[in-house]
């Protein structure tokens, strides 16, 4: 029995793993030729030096080109969100130098693979830190970006987390930038603009993967605006993103709560799933379904394709943007991957320009006896920033939180329509935030 | 030393320690997993300890790994008495249902985590002393009477029986020291990475776990030493391309050890043979002298 017993169990196990684990890297994509992209704004060229050639004059560049670790998700679970901002990052880098690069010389961007796995994200980093950079680009998210965010902060580099969540961003501060504000800020601002839009729905079900901690902070907001807002919240169906194979038992849950109106937080191809089986179960007007950030990627489209029109999904971009630079890299990828691009692409494209414009701002050299004192230059620049021309519009960052632009969209033939802005205000973001980086009595920054 | 370097054999001397956790009741016939669940109360109280209460490492450790040890205690209780399926379904319950209670814990962090744990700098060499000081005592345990009786256990409970082991508290105690491991392990791990979440100590982990024990050798201690270094930096030094197909390599190598040599690279006979060979050349090099014949006795 004991002989039959353990290579069973032990066949199961090899099975899981290797259906758990065949998620291999895409390919580099082959960029198709496309006409020249708008160059991103940098700071006018400096003067020619006038020291003899062979000794550089103090204050240009010393490296022949700025090399910065992008630590990402290119296999795991969030395989998907890694290798499509990393794609974006990669473009947006060649579109920096075929311009001049930064302070006269190219950037480069080398990725490690943190595969969704915060020991390996830990182990990532240290090979990131190991090559003495003056910043690092981490575009993980929860465990991983704070297991790999906690290196970061103990070896004084600051980080570019654009999109890794309040909780990861909360827990690095002050060490890193993030594009985005608190969820319970950014969510609820959408959910709003969706009841107001559909004010017959009165009762309202979330449902959302309870294991990540972001979507629990949109859960939580949600809850709130539906009590401003004099909804009713009827509760919340909760599922395990990752693991969940049967997406009707959540449709069931979400249907016996008797709800009219669905709020989705979880990833696109669950969405899209869930979707489907309500559809099955007779709930077929989609303007009742509110699709919150985390839902947009390009999986909500790719698996729900028409079955989702006139679901409502909220954004930080409006797709239809005219902008050259939008319109270009919009086309670039959609060439290459046959969808619309999601906000990976979007997040992604704005790192080098960010990391450029630091750059260029702070007039670092790159000159690795000065490492400290420039890393704390360049963090001091990142952490609080006027206006920014992301790609999607300027907006500020504040204490190292920046206040997107987001809209409300409409999925028309598979593909999303803004239909209005629901950008959140200074004034907004300062009164509603509720959480904040801990600090202890008499903390100050390290850069002042 | 680098950064690189000190985290990889941090994590390497924590994956030992969890793939002994693993291997100890396997040796007595049991799939036990367990430690995972004591891995994460590890864990979550010695950073709460440090982090929020003030104390130092040291007393935190042993806290942590106090409470690891009460609750394998506690579990094997009821968990020493059942069949080889049963252990393995209830303990991976216990995963289930140890994630979920601290999830919704609030001043463990619940789904967001604990981050911020203080840093220890002697981490890395007192990670290595406990894994020394261990693989001794494992040497020492499988090598003593207990150490055959579990054996014995595994081949044939009845004739273990017939023998007068007493069959359940040898696996209580070999399920409470398993539990001990997973304790230590998760102390290291919580201050190597000082940011935790519950999602961590779950399957991911425990496949990983089960594929360094079976790839590197199920009948002696000396597998997972040799064989965590190479399969953990296989995600970790190999080009992406490569690297991102870790679990379908664990899952190959897995199945070719399993066809090939079910007991593992690494077992009792390759043991005998390196030690053998290992005589012969220090003989060689004079460390060793040749064992002369005995002197023969006047009448």
């Amino acid at each position: 029995m004991k002989k039959f017993i353990i290579p069973l169990v032990t066949t199961i196990v090899v099975v899981s793993i290797i259906l758990a684990g065949c998620v291999p890297e895409a390919a580099p994509p082959e960029v198709p030729p496309t006409a020249p992209p708008e160059a991103p704004p940098t700071a006018p060229p400096e003067a020619p030096p006038t020291a003899p050639p062979e000794a550089p004059t103090p204050g240009e560049p010393v490296v022949d080109e700025w090399v910065i670790p992008v630590v990402t998700p290119l296999s795991g679970g969030f395989a998907s969100w890694g290798i499509e901002s990393t794609w974006a990052i990669e473009e947006s880098a060649k579109d920096i130098n075929a311009a001049g690069g930064v302070r006269g010389k190219p950037i480069r961007f080398v990725s490690y693979d943190t595969g969704t796995d915060p020991t390996k994200a830990h182990a990532q980093m240290s090979m990131a830190l190991d090559t003495d950079p003056l910043l690092v680009a981490l575009m993980d998210v929860s465990a991983q970006a704070k297991a790999a965010g906690e290196l970061g902060m103990r070896e004084k580099v600051y980080m570019i987390m654009p999109a890794s969540g309040p909780d990861a961003c909360i827990a690095c501060a002050p060490w890193n930038t993030s594009f985005e504000c608190h969820m319970e800020v950014m969510g609820g601002k959408g959910l709003a603009e969706w009841l107001d839009a559909n004010p017959d729905i009165e009762r309202v079900v979330v449902l959302y993967d309870a294991t990540y901690p972001d979507y629990q902070w949109f859960h939580d907001a949600f809850k709130v605006v539906l009590e401003e807002e004099g909804k009713t919240y009827v509760g919340a169906v909760t599922f395990e993103m990752f693991t969940t194979v049967d997406w009707g038992a959540p449709a069931l849950s979400a249907l016996g709560k008797n709800p009219d109106g669905y709020v989705f937080s979880c990833l696109g191809s669950s969405t899209a799933s869930m979707i489907q089986e309500l559809h099955k179960r007779g709930v077929t007007e989609n303007r009742r379904f509110f699709c919150s950030i985390p839902c947009d990627y390009p999986e909500l489209y790719e698996v729900g394709a028409e079955e989702i029109d006139g679901c409502y999904v909220q954004s930080f971009y409006d797709i239809n943007s005219q902008k050259p630079m939008w319109v270009s890299i919009k086309q670039r990828y959609e060439d290459y991957t046959g969808v619309p691009m999601g906000f990976g692409t979007v997040r992604g494209y704005d790192v080098p320009r960010f990391i450029a414009a630091a750059i260029e701002g702070t007039g670092v050299t790159g000159d690795p006896t000065k490492l400290a004192e420039e890393r704390l230059m360049l963090a001091e620049w990142c952490w609080n920033v006027d206006s920014f021309p992301f790609l999607v519009g300027s907006y500020p960052i504040i204490q190292g939180f920046g206040l997107p632009v987001m809209f409300l969209n409409v999925v028309e033939n598979a593909r999303k329509v803004a239909v209005q802005e629901c950008s959140v205000t200074e004034e907004e973001y300062l009164k509603k935030r509720t959480k904040l980086p801990v600090y202890e009595p008499g903390y100050e920054l390290p850069w002042e | 030393m680098t950064l690189t370097a000190i985290s990889f054999l941090t994590f390497v001397a924590i994956y030992i320690l969890l793939s002994w956790a693993y291997y100890l009741p396997y040796r007595s016939g049991q799939i036990y997993v367990a430690f995972v669940v004591t891995m994460l109360m590890g864990a979550y109280s010695s950073a709460y300890l440090a982090r929020d209460m003030g104390w130092p490492f040291p007393l935190a450790f042993l806290t942590g790994v106090g409470i690891g040890a009460l609750s394998s205690y506690v579990m094997g209780l009821f968990l020493a008495r059942m069949r080889i399926l049963q252990v393995n379904v209830a303990t991976l319950a216990l995963i289930f249902i140890a994630q979920t209670v601290v999830r919704n814990i609030d001043f463990l962090g619940g789904t967001v985590g604990m981050f911020h744990i203080p840093r220890v700098t002697y981490l890395l060499a007192f990670a290595w002393v406990v894994v020394v000081i261990t693989g001794v005592f494992i040497y020492r345990l499988e090598h003593s009477r207990l150490g055959r009786a579990l054996e014995v256990i595994n081949v044939n409970e009845g004739l273990a029986s017939s023998l007068g082991i007493d069959i359940r508290k040898s696996r209580l105690f070999i399920q409470t020291c398993s539990g001990i491991l997973g304790a230590i392990a998760g102390v290291i791990y919580s201050f190597a990475i000082n940011a935790i979440q519950p999602t961590a100590f779950g399957f991911g982990l425990l496949l990983s776990i089960i594929c360094f024990v079976f790839i590197g050798g199920t009948t002696s201690l000396w597998g997972v030493v040799v064989f965590v270094p190479i399969l953990w930096s296989i995600g970790i030094f190999l080009p992406p391309a490569i690297a991102a197909w870790k679990y379908c390599i664990y899952g190959i190598m897995l199945v070719a050890i399993l066809t090939l040599r079910p007991q593992g690279a690494i077992d009792r006979p390759v043991l005998r043979v390196l030690n053998l060979q290992s005589r012969a050349w220090l003989r060689r090099l004079g460390v060793v002298r040749t064992i002369k014949e005995p002197r023969k006795l006047d009448k």
